[in-house]
Protein backbone atom coordinates (compact mmCIF):
# COMPACT_ATOMS: atom_id res chain seq x y z
CA UNK A 1 0.00 0.00 0.00
CA UNK A 2 2.94 2.39 0.47
CA UNK A 3 4.10 1.85 -2.80
CA UNK A 4 0.84 2.69 -4.10
CA UNK A 5 0.39 5.58 -2.10
CA UNK A 6 4.23 6.59 -2.94
CA UNK A 7 2.57 6.02 -7.02
CA UNK A 8 0.09 8.45 -6.62
CA UNK A 9 1.88 10.71 -5.32
CA UNK A 10 2.99 11.18 -9.05
CA UNK A 11 -0.80 12.28 -10.33
CA UNK A 12 0.24 15.60 -8.54
CA UNK A 13 1.50 18.43 -10.83
CA UNK A 14 5.32 18.68 -11.22
CA UNK A 15 5.54 22.05 -9.99
CA UNK A 16 3.62 20.96 -6.18
CA UNK A 17 6.04 17.39 -5.87
CA UNK A 18 8.79 19.84 -6.58
CA UNK A 19 8.51 21.66 -3.45
CA UNK A 20 6.20 19.22 -1.26
CA UNK A 21 6.85 15.74 -3.45
CA UNK A 22 9.52 15.02 -0.37
CA UNK A 23 8.15 16.14 3.07
CA UNK A 24 5.04 14.56 1.52
CA UNK A 25 6.38 10.92 0.97
CA UNK A 26 7.63 11.16 4.54
CA UNK A 27 4.32 12.00 5.68
CA UNK A 28 3.23 9.00 3.75
CA UNK A 29 5.95 6.99 5.58
CA UNK A 30 4.39 8.12 8.91
CA UNK A 31 0.93 7.41 9.00
CA UNK A 32 1.34 4.02 6.98
CA UNK A 33 -1.49 5.03 4.81
CA UNK A 34 -4.50 2.18 4.00
CA UNK A 35 -7.08 2.35 1.17
CA UNK A 36 -8.94 4.93 2.61
CA UNK A 37 -5.49 7.47 2.42
CA UNK A 38 -4.58 5.81 -1.03
CA UNK A 39 -7.97 7.45 -2.06
CA UNK A 40 -7.54 10.68 -0.31
CA UNK A 41 -4.44 11.36 -2.09
CA UNK A 42 -5.54 10.29 -5.46
CA UNK A 43 -8.53 12.84 -5.07
CA UNK A 44 -5.86 15.39 -3.55
CA UNK A 45 -4.03 14.98 -6.66
CA UNK A 46 -7.00 15.61 -8.91
CA UNK A 47 -8.08 18.89 -7.16
CA UNK A 48 -4.73 20.03 -6.98
CA UNK A 49 -4.40 19.32 -11.00
CA UNK A 50 -7.74 21.38 -11.36
CA UNK A 51 -6.22 24.43 -8.79
CA UNK A 52 -3.12 23.88 -11.00
CA UNK A 53 -4.99 24.06 -14.66
CA UNK A 54 -3.62 26.90 -17.45
CA UNK A 55 -6.91 28.33 -18.97
CA UNK A 56 -5.15 26.58 -22.26
CA UNK A 57 -4.54 23.35 -20.89
CA UNK A 58 -7.91 23.56 -19.16
CA UNK A 59 -9.76 24.23 -22.29
CA UNK A 60 -8.11 21.39 -24.42
CA UNK A 61 -8.74 19.14 -21.56
CA UNK A 62 -12.78 20.03 -21.32
CA UNK A 63 -12.85 20.30 -25.07
CA UNK A 64 -11.34 16.68 -25.34
CA UNK A 65 -13.95 15.68 -22.46
CA UNK A 66 -16.55 17.06 -24.18
CA UNK A 67 -15.77 15.14 -27.24
CA UNK A 68 -15.51 11.94 -25.41
CA UNK A 69 -19.01 12.54 -23.76
CA UNK A 70 -20.28 13.18 -27.46
CA UNK A 71 -18.56 10.28 -29.01
CA UNK A 72 -20.37 8.14 -26.53
CA UNK A 73 -23.38 9.55 -26.76
CA UNK A 74 -23.46 9.51 -30.80
CA UNK A 75 -22.09 6.02 -30.55
CA UNK A 76 -24.96 4.61 -27.94
CA UNK A 77 -27.15 6.07 -30.36
CA UNK A 78 -29.31 4.03 -32.79
CA UNK A 79 -29.04 5.16 -36.37
CA UNK A 80 -32.72 6.13 -38.16
CA UNK A 81 -33.29 5.73 -42.03
CA UNK A 82 -35.69 8.23 -43.77
CA UNK A 83 -37.46 6.68 -46.89
CA UNK A 84 -39.53 9.02 -48.98
CA UNK A 85 -42.11 9.08 -51.79
CA UNK A 86 -43.50 11.78 -53.63
CA UNK A 87 -46.84 12.15 -54.97
CA UNK A 88 -49.39 14.65 -56.33
CA UNK A 89 -52.97 15.39 -56.15
CA UNK A 90 -54.18 16.89 -59.01
CA UNK A 91 -57.71 18.30 -59.18
CA UNK A 92 -60.01 17.75 -62.31
CA UNK A 93 -59.37 21.02 -63.74
CA UNK A 94 -62.42 23.57 -64.63
CA UNK A 95 -62.28 26.84 -65.86
CA UNK A 96 -64.14 28.71 -63.03
CA UNK A 97 -61.68 27.10 -60.49
CA UNK A 98 -60.06 29.82 -58.40
CA UNK A 99 -56.80 29.29 -57.16
CA UNK A 100 -57.51 29.66 -53.20
CA UNK A 101 -61.03 27.27 -53.22
CA UNK A 102 -58.63 24.47 -55.14
CA UNK A 103 -55.96 25.01 -52.63
CA UNK A 104 -58.64 24.44 -50.11
CA UNK A 105 -60.07 21.52 -51.93
CA UNK A 106 -56.48 19.72 -52.21
CA UNK A 107 -55.92 20.37 -48.46
CA UNK A 108 -58.61 18.97 -47.30
CA UNK A 109 -58.69 15.98 -49.51
CA UNK A 110 -54.57 15.51 -48.49
CA UNK A 111 -56.18 15.60 -44.50
CA UNK A 112 -59.25 13.03 -45.51
CA UNK A 113 -56.70 10.77 -47.00
CA UNK A 114 -54.00 10.91 -44.30
CA UNK A 115 -56.57 10.27 -41.79
CA UNK A 116 -57.85 7.32 -43.38
CA UNK A 117 -54.32 5.96 -44.28
CA UNK A 118 -52.66 6.45 -41.09
CA UNK A 119 -55.34 5.15 -39.00
CA UNK A 120 -54.97 3.36 -35.64
CA UNK A 121 -56.33 0.06 -37.52
CA UNK A 122 -54.26 1.19 -40.66
CA UNK A 123 -50.97 1.16 -38.77
CA UNK A 124 -51.55 -1.34 -36.88
CA UNK A 125 -51.91 -4.00 -39.81
CA UNK A 126 -49.18 -3.00 -41.11
CA UNK A 127 -46.97 -3.22 -37.62
CA UNK A 128 -47.91 -6.98 -37.24
CA UNK A 129 -47.70 -7.80 -40.99
CA UNK A 130 -44.53 -6.44 -40.66
CA UNK A 131 -42.79 -7.11 -37.54
CA UNK A 132 -42.28 -3.57 -36.90
CA UNK A 133 -41.22 -1.98 -33.33
CA UNK A 134 -40.05 -5.54 -31.71
CA UNK A 135 -38.07 -4.09 -29.03
CA UNK A 136 -41.13 -1.73 -28.25
CA UNK A 137 -43.30 -4.39 -28.48
CA UNK A 138 -41.33 -6.27 -25.90
CA UNK A 139 -42.22 -3.90 -23.45
CA UNK A 140 -45.36 -1.88 -24.55
CA UNK A 141 -48.21 -2.38 -25.59
CA UNK A 142 -49.72 -2.21 -29.57
CA UNK A 143 -50.67 0.90 -28.87
CA UNK A 144 -47.76 2.19 -27.58
CA UNK A 145 -46.40 1.15 -31.20
CA UNK A 146 -48.71 2.50 -33.01
CA UNK A 147 -48.64 5.41 -31.45
CA UNK A 148 -44.64 5.72 -32.41
CA UNK A 149 -45.21 4.88 -35.67
CA UNK A 150 -47.76 7.83 -36.03
CA UNK A 151 -44.86 9.84 -34.88
CA UNK A 152 -42.15 8.54 -37.16
CA UNK A 153 -44.72 8.94 -40.27
CA UNK A 154 -45.05 12.44 -41.66
CA UNK A 155 -46.88 13.38 -44.94
CA UNK A 156 -45.61 16.96 -45.58
CA UNK A 157 -46.69 19.27 -48.77
CA UNK A 158 -44.62 20.42 -50.78
CA UNK A 159 -44.42 23.81 -52.65
CA UNK A 160 -46.28 24.68 -55.49
CA UNK A 161 -43.10 24.77 -57.67
CA UNK A 162 -42.42 21.44 -57.89
CA UNK A 163 -45.82 20.06 -59.19
CA UNK A 164 -44.48 22.49 -62.77
CA UNK A 165 -47.45 22.77 -64.91
CA UNK A 166 -50.36 21.30 -63.17
CA UNK A 167 -53.33 23.56 -62.73
CA UNK A 168 -52.98 24.01 -59.05
CA UNK A 169 -51.64 20.23 -57.77
CA UNK A 170 -51.00 19.69 -54.55
CA UNK A 171 -47.78 17.80 -54.02
CA UNK A 172 -46.56 16.01 -51.13
CA UNK A 173 -43.67 14.42 -49.56
CA UNK A 174 -44.56 11.04 -47.86
CA UNK A 175 -41.93 10.13 -45.10
CA UNK A 176 -40.88 7.21 -42.83
CA UNK A 177 -38.87 6.84 -39.98
CA UNK A 178 -37.11 3.72 -39.09
CA UNK A 179 -33.72 1.97 -37.50
CA UNK A 180 -33.99 -1.17 -40.45
CA UNK A 181 -33.64 0.99 -43.98
CA UNK A 182 -35.26 -1.92 -45.71
CA UNK A 183 -38.48 -2.01 -43.49
CA UNK A 184 -38.18 1.59 -43.91
CA UNK A 185 -38.49 1.38 -47.74
CA UNK A 186 -41.07 -1.40 -47.69
CA UNK A 187 -43.47 0.71 -44.96
CA UNK A 188 -43.23 3.63 -47.06
CA UNK A 189 -44.50 2.16 -50.16
CA UNK A 190 -47.22 0.34 -47.99
CA UNK A 191 -48.17 3.29 -46.73
CA UNK A 192 -48.20 5.21 -50.23
CA UNK A 193 -50.21 2.20 -51.72
CA UNK A 194 -52.76 2.87 -49.03
CA UNK A 195 -52.90 6.31 -49.64
CA UNK A 196 -53.55 5.69 -53.45
CA UNK A 197 -56.50 2.92 -52.03
CA UNK A 198 -57.66 5.31 -50.08
CA UNK A 199 -58.15 7.64 -53.35
CA UNK A 200 -60.01 5.19 -54.69
CA UNK A 201 -61.96 4.20 -52.24
CA UNK A 202 -63.13 8.21 -51.69
CA UNK A 203 -66.19 9.28 -53.41
CA UNK A 204 -64.98 12.22 -54.48
CA UNK A 205 -62.39 10.42 -56.66
CA UNK A 206 -63.61 12.44 -59.71
CA UNK A 207 -62.92 15.56 -58.73
CA UNK A 208 -59.03 15.01 -58.28
CA UNK A 209 -56.76 12.12 -59.21
CA UNK A 210 -53.40 10.56 -57.12
CA UNK A 211 -50.26 9.92 -58.92
CA UNK A 212 -47.38 9.06 -57.75
CA UNK A 213 -43.82 10.74 -58.65
CA UNK A 214 -41.21 9.38 -56.71
CA UNK A 215 -41.78 5.59 -55.30
CA UNK A 216 -40.39 4.96 -51.80
CA UNK A 217 -36.57 5.07 -51.70
CA UNK A 218 -33.97 2.74 -49.93
CA UNK A 219 -32.16 4.99 -47.65
CA UNK A 220 -27.92 4.72 -48.52
CA UNK A 221 -27.44 6.60 -45.28
CA UNK A 222 -28.83 7.09 -42.13
CA UNK A 223 -30.71 10.48 -41.71
CA UNK A 224 -29.91 10.61 -37.62
CA UNK A 225 -28.14 11.36 -35.40
CA UNK A 226 -25.68 13.72 -36.99
CA UNK A 227 -22.59 12.67 -35.08
CA UNK A 228 -20.80 15.61 -36.25
CA UNK A 229 -23.12 17.95 -34.96
CA UNK A 230 -23.17 16.28 -31.73
CA UNK A 231 -19.01 16.14 -31.26
CA UNK A 232 -19.22 19.79 -32.03
CA UNK A 233 -21.67 20.63 -29.80
CA UNK A 234 -19.76 18.30 -27.18
CA UNK A 235 -16.07 20.13 -27.67
CA UNK A 236 -18.02 24.06 -27.98
CA UNK A 237 -19.71 22.70 -25.02
CA UNK A 238 -16.06 21.85 -23.41
CA UNK A 239 -14.69 24.79 -24.59
CA UNK A 240 -17.55 26.90 -23.10
CA UNK A 241 -17.80 25.51 -19.59
CA UNK A 242 -13.42 26.37 -19.40
CA UNK A 243 -14.11 29.88 -20.70
CA UNK A 244 -17.29 30.19 -17.57
CA UNK A 245 -15.04 28.37 -15.45
CA UNK A 246 -12.17 30.58 -15.91
CA UNK A 247 -14.16 33.63 -16.63
CA UNK A 248 -16.28 33.30 -13.37
CA UNK A 249 -12.43 33.98 -11.41
CA UNK A 250 -12.48 37.46 -12.99
CA UNK A 251 -15.79 38.44 -13.76
CA UNK A 252 -18.86 38.83 -12.00
CA UNK A 253 -20.48 35.48 -12.29
CA UNK A 254 -23.71 36.84 -13.74
CA UNK A 255 -21.91 38.36 -16.78
CA UNK A 256 -20.26 35.00 -17.44
CA UNK A 257 -23.38 33.17 -17.53
CA UNK A 258 -24.95 35.11 -19.41
CA UNK A 259 -22.01 35.12 -21.80
CA UNK A 260 -22.53 31.45 -21.97
CA UNK A 261 -25.56 31.44 -21.84
CA UNK A 262 -25.95 33.40 -25.72
CA UNK A 263 -23.09 31.73 -26.81
CA UNK A 264 -25.05 28.12 -26.15
CA UNK A 265 -28.11 30.09 -27.72
CA UNK A 266 -26.34 31.00 -30.99
CA UNK A 267 -24.60 27.89 -31.22
CA UNK A 268 -28.32 25.90 -31.18
CA UNK A 269 -29.09 28.30 -33.62
CA UNK A 270 -26.18 27.11 -36.08
CA UNK A 271 -27.03 23.43 -35.22
CA UNK A 272 -30.76 24.04 -36.04
CA UNK A 273 -30.26 26.25 -38.82
CA UNK A 274 -32.97 28.89 -37.70
CA UNK A 275 -33.67 31.50 -40.20
CA UNK A 276 -34.22 33.61 -37.04
CA UNK A 277 -31.83 32.87 -34.70
CA UNK A 278 -32.14 35.95 -32.03
CA UNK A 279 -34.97 34.57 -29.73
CA UNK A 280 -32.87 31.73 -29.38
CA UNK A 281 -29.57 33.94 -28.39
CA UNK A 282 -32.02 35.95 -26.10
CA UNK A 283 -33.46 33.06 -24.62
CA UNK A 284 -29.82 31.63 -23.92
CA UNK A 285 -29.46 35.22 -22.33
CA UNK A 286 -31.94 35.28 -19.91
CA UNK A 287 -31.72 31.47 -19.15
CA UNK A 288 -27.80 32.16 -18.26
CA UNK A 289 -28.54 34.71 -15.70
CA UNK A 290 -31.52 33.39 -14.05
CA UNK A 291 -28.91 29.89 -14.21
CA UNK A 292 -26.21 32.52 -12.39
CA UNK A 293 -27.57 31.86 -8.60
CA UNK A 294 -26.66 27.99 -9.34
CA UNK A 295 -23.51 28.81 -11.36
CA UNK A 296 -22.47 30.97 -7.87
CA UNK A 297 -23.05 27.52 -6.01
CA UNK A 298 -21.01 25.64 -8.47
CA UNK A 299 -18.56 27.66 -8.57
CA UNK A 300 -17.50 27.60 -4.92
CA UNK A 301 -17.68 23.62 -4.86
CA UNK A 302 -15.42 24.12 -7.63
CA UNK A 303 -13.27 26.20 -6.24
CA UNK A 304 -12.88 24.66 -3.01
CA UNK A 305 -12.21 20.91 -4.47
CA UNK A 306 -9.60 23.22 -6.39
CA UNK A 307 -8.22 23.98 -3.28
CA UNK B 1 -15.97 23.44 11.61
CA UNK B 2 -14.39 20.96 9.27
CA UNK B 3 -12.66 23.28 7.06
CA UNK B 4 -9.04 21.93 7.10
CA UNK B 5 -7.65 25.32 6.63
CA UNK B 6 -8.71 26.25 9.94
CA UNK B 7 -8.20 23.32 11.69
CA UNK B 8 -4.72 23.28 10.19
CA UNK B 9 -4.17 26.88 11.68
CA UNK B 10 -5.81 26.22 14.82
CA UNK B 11 -3.07 23.40 15.62
CA UNK B 12 -0.37 25.72 14.37
CA UNK B 13 -1.77 28.11 16.56
CA UNK B 14 0.25 26.02 19.83
CA UNK B 15 3.45 26.14 17.69
CA UNK B 16 5.48 24.60 14.68
CA UNK B 17 4.28 21.37 13.66
CA UNK B 18 5.09 18.97 11.05
CA UNK B 19 2.76 16.94 9.03
CA UNK B 20 2.04 13.85 10.93
CA UNK B 21 2.03 15.85 14.23
CA UNK B 22 -1.02 17.91 13.15
CA UNK B 23 -2.87 14.78 11.90
CA UNK B 24 -2.68 14.05 15.34
CA UNK B 25 -3.22 16.86 16.92
CA UNK B 26 -6.15 17.79 15.32
CA UNK B 27 -7.57 14.42 15.66
CA UNK B 28 -7.24 14.80 19.53
CA UNK B 29 -9.14 18.14 19.63
CA UNK B 30 -11.53 18.17 16.92
CA UNK B 31 -12.11 14.40 16.26
CA UNK B 32 -11.35 14.51 12.84
CA UNK B 33 -9.17 12.67 10.82
CA UNK B 34 -7.30 14.66 8.24
CA UNK B 35 -6.19 12.71 5.28
CA UNK B 36 -2.70 13.30 3.65
CA UNK B 37 -3.95 14.90 0.65
CA UNK B 38 -6.61 17.35 2.53
CA UNK B 39 -3.81 18.41 5.04
CA UNK B 40 -1.41 19.52 2.04
CA UNK B 41 -4.13 20.97 0.29
CA UNK B 42 -4.91 23.07 2.86
CA UNK B 43 -1.07 23.37 3.57
CA UNK B 44 -0.47 24.00 0.00
CA UNK B 45 -3.06 27.03 -0.06
CA UNK B 46 -2.43 28.42 3.82
CA UNK B 47 1.07 28.97 2.31
CA UNK B 48 0.01 30.85 -0.83
CA UNK B 49 -1.93 32.80 1.51
CA UNK B 50 1.23 33.80 3.69
CA UNK B 51 -0.68 32.49 6.31
CA UNK B 52 2.10 29.86 7.56
CA UNK B 53 5.70 29.42 6.46
CA UNK B 54 7.76 26.31 6.50
CA UNK B 55 11.05 26.55 9.25
CA UNK B 56 14.00 24.88 9.87
CA UNK B 57 13.63 21.17 10.29
CA UNK B 58 16.25 18.51 12.27
CA UNK B 59 14.87 15.91 10.22
CA UNK B 60 13.32 14.79 6.86
CA UNK B 61 10.16 16.01 8.22
CA UNK B 62 8.93 19.86 7.10
CA UNK B 63 7.62 21.38 10.33
CA UNK B 64 5.49 24.73 9.65
CA UNK B 65 4.76 27.71 11.47
CA UNK B 66 1.60 30.40 11.55
CA UNK B 67 2.56 33.73 10.41
CA UNK B 68 1.40 36.92 11.86
CA UNK B 69 -1.00 37.24 9.03
CA UNK B 70 -2.04 33.46 10.00
CA UNK B 71 -2.62 34.25 13.67
CA UNK B 72 -4.75 37.48 12.41
CA UNK B 73 -6.80 35.56 9.88
CA UNK B 74 -7.28 32.56 12.69
CA UNK B 75 -8.32 35.05 14.94
CA UNK B 76 -10.88 36.84 13.41
CA UNK B 77 -12.38 33.13 12.11
CA UNK B 78 -12.87 32.47 15.63
CA UNK B 79 -14.00 35.83 16.67
CA UNK B 80 -17.00 35.06 13.72
CA UNK B 81 -17.63 31.35 14.96
CA UNK B 82 -18.04 32.65 18.85
CA UNK B 83 -20.74 34.78 17.73
CA UNK B 84 -22.30 32.48 15.66
CA UNK B 85 -22.12 30.28 18.56
CA UNK B 86 -23.10 32.73 21.10
CA UNK B 87 -26.26 33.44 19.34
CA UNK B 88 -26.97 29.83 18.84
CA UNK B 89 -26.57 28.93 22.27
CA UNK B 90 -28.53 32.08 23.35
CA UNK B 91 -31.30 31.26 21.19
CA UNK B 92 -31.61 27.33 22.38
CA UNK B 93 -31.79 28.74 26.42
CA UNK B 94 -35.28 30.76 24.87
CA UNK B 95 -36.32 28.46 22.91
Amino acid sequence: MRGLARWAVRLYPAAWRARYGREFEVLLEDIGPGWRDLRNVVWGALKMQISSLSFGKATAALAIAGALVAGFVGVSMRNVYQSTAVAVLTPVWTPQMDRREANLAMAGRLERLRVGALSRPALADIINRLGLYQKLRERYTLEDAVAQMQKDVRILPIDGDQTGERHYAMAFLLRFEYPDRFQAQRVTAELMSRLMAAQVQDGRVATASLEVLDPASLPPAPSSPNRWAILFVGVTLGVFSAIAFFGARHWPIAGVCAETGALAGALLAIVTRTHNPWPIVIFGLVCGVLASPAAVLIHRRLTRLGH
Amino acid sequence: MSDPTLLVLASLAEGEKHGYAIIQDVQRFAEIRLGPGTLYGAITRLEERGWIRPVAADDRRQPYALTALGRKHLEEQVANLDRVLQTALERLRHA
